[in-house]
């Protein structure tokens, strides 16, 4: 980028004086957003041909593609009627947000988001394993989901969680019939069956800069942030999960705030699915 | 110190208090060589932290650092090993940005702190051991005598499908609840 200006020359120095001279100058912030605005959603459906699901989602300069591949499996004898989920979340060295400590920032960041996710898709009742079932105790299907992060500039748990909902959305299974003389699967591509999800839970992150609350942070606002704020919704608006990093005092009164921008932002959200839903495979 | 806390709780419908009884101990400096250490207890969930810190930066985590801060590195590890890597990593995230807005960083530049904590035993469910694992963070830090802006403490609620909102509710009501805050 090039350091021509001042404005540009202080943002690579010192990033939290750029930020303050940037919002007491204007109120508005560095990419003349309100605070309350987000950036531009946009969501592919089904890009991959070669997977049983996937979705592009992009989220201002935030890009998320992810991938569902079903395969069979055995259950664990703990569970024999009950499939498996498993969100993975790759971030490529390369988008770290720091030149140097990269390797362990990313193993962290990938880690923590993945099992996140699955936490959200297990404890909102998205998916019943036991659909996963084909028969008890023999045969499972174990859905994994990649997700791939092409460039991060903020808000990935929004992105991921968006792109994961979309993408089980599209999701067909194939049938499969168990051969009763040899007991083995036989598996029928041409025959697809949807797979049935009961809940969409979505994601609004919020932080706090100087006592006001700001909704879709960028990558240099979470790193300038003193609290970040992530609000899970299910359908009907119950709180899946409430998550508040950091040290700042927070009375009651902003929680009902940050409720109310959440409820919002998601309703928004869920109208761009629908659309996105509605709208023919993307060649 | 080891002490035995019973809590007494007026429930708004009845007319009787409801006697809680909830244990608690905890011990400071349970491990001689570091430079802080605590063993805490909550119910049914026991966790040990070791602080050892500030020291100084090794040459190639200099590099990695980019800014003259204090570099803080946490470590959980449960009773089971490493069958439960993502579980962990979420944990240790969330205990380090409780530490990065705690401790009072302009203090120690340039140096690193590494705080080690275990799980010895957890027969209650996930929202004891949080908040276990919490509070044992914060007696680690105050007897390692590192300057804090503040305290804090973490007491486990869980929402029980008949009983409503418990606070540091017993093993039994715990495992039937579904939601947990802590």
């Amino acid at each position: 980028m090039p350091l021509d200006t001042h404005s540009e020359l202080l943002k690579s120095i010192d990033i939290n004086e750029f930020y303050k001279l940037c919002i007491t100058s204007t109120s508005k912030r560095p990419d003349s957003r309100s605070y309350l605005d987000c950036r531009p959603l946009k969501c592919l459906p089904n890009i991959l041909q070669n997977s049983n699901g996937s979705s592009m989602i992009r989220l201002g300069n935030t890009r998320v593609i992810c991938s569902i591949k079903c395969q069979l499996a055995k259950p664990s004898l703990k569970s024999p009627s009950c499939g498996y989920i498993q969100p993975l979340v790759l971030l490529p060295r390369t988008q770290a947000y720091t030149s140097f400590g990269r390797r362990t920032q990313i193993i962290n960041n990938n880690a923590v988001l993945s099992q996140t996710l699955l936490d959200i898709i297990l404890k909102s009742n998205m998916l019943h394993l036991d659909d996963l079932c084909i028969e008890q105790g023999k045969w499972v299907w174990c859905v994994s989901c990649d997700l791939f992060c092409i460039n991060n500039d903020g808000n990935l748990l929004d992105c991921c969680l968006l792109a994961i909902v979309h993408a089980l959305k599209q999701t067909t299974l194939y049938t499969v019939k168990i051969d009763s003389d040899t007991g083995k699967p036989l598996v029928y591509t041409k025959e697809k069956l949807k797979l049935k999800l009961y809940d969409e839970p979505l994601c609004c992150t919020m932080f706090v800069y100087d006592n006001e609350l700001i909704v879709d942070p960028t990558l240099n606002e979470e790193q300038v942030a003193t609290t970040l704020i992530h609000v899970v919704l299910l359908k009907n608006d119950q709180i899946c999960l409430l998550n508040k990093t950091g040290g700042t005092i927070f009375p009651t009164e902003k929680f009902q705030q940050c409720y109310g921008l959440a409820k919002q932002y998601i309703h928004s959200q869920r109208q761009i699915l629908e659309k996105a839903n509605d709208s023919k495979t993307v060649e | 110190m080891n002490e035995k806390n019973v809590m007494s709780m007026e429930n708004g419908n009845d007319e009787s208090p409801i006697e809680h009884y909830c244990q608690v101990s905890c011990q400071l400096s349970s491990i001689v060589k570091s430079t802080g250490s605590a063993t805490f207890t909550l119910n049914d969930s026991m966790c040990t932290c070791i602080l050892n810190g500030p020291s100084e930066l090794l040459q190639r985590q200099q590099l990695e650092s980019s800014k003259n801060q204090l570099h803080i590195d946490v470590q959980y590890q449960t009773r089971q090993g490493s069958l439960t890597f993502y579980l962990d990593k979420l944990i240790e995230q969330w205990l380090e940005t409780i530490v990065q807005s705690t401790i009072i960083k302009q203090r120690y530049p340039r140096s690193q702190i590494n705080l080690i904590l275990y799980e010895e035993q957890n027969l209650a469910g996930e929202a004891t051991l949080l908040s276990c694992i919490c509070n044992t963070l914060c007696l680690t830090m105050l007897d390692a005598n590192l300057p804090m802006k503040y305290a804090f403490a973490s007491i486990p609620v869980v929402l029980h499908p008949t009983k409503g909102l418990l606070l540091l509710p017993n093993t039994k009501d715990e495992l039937t609840s579904k939601t947990y805050f802590v």
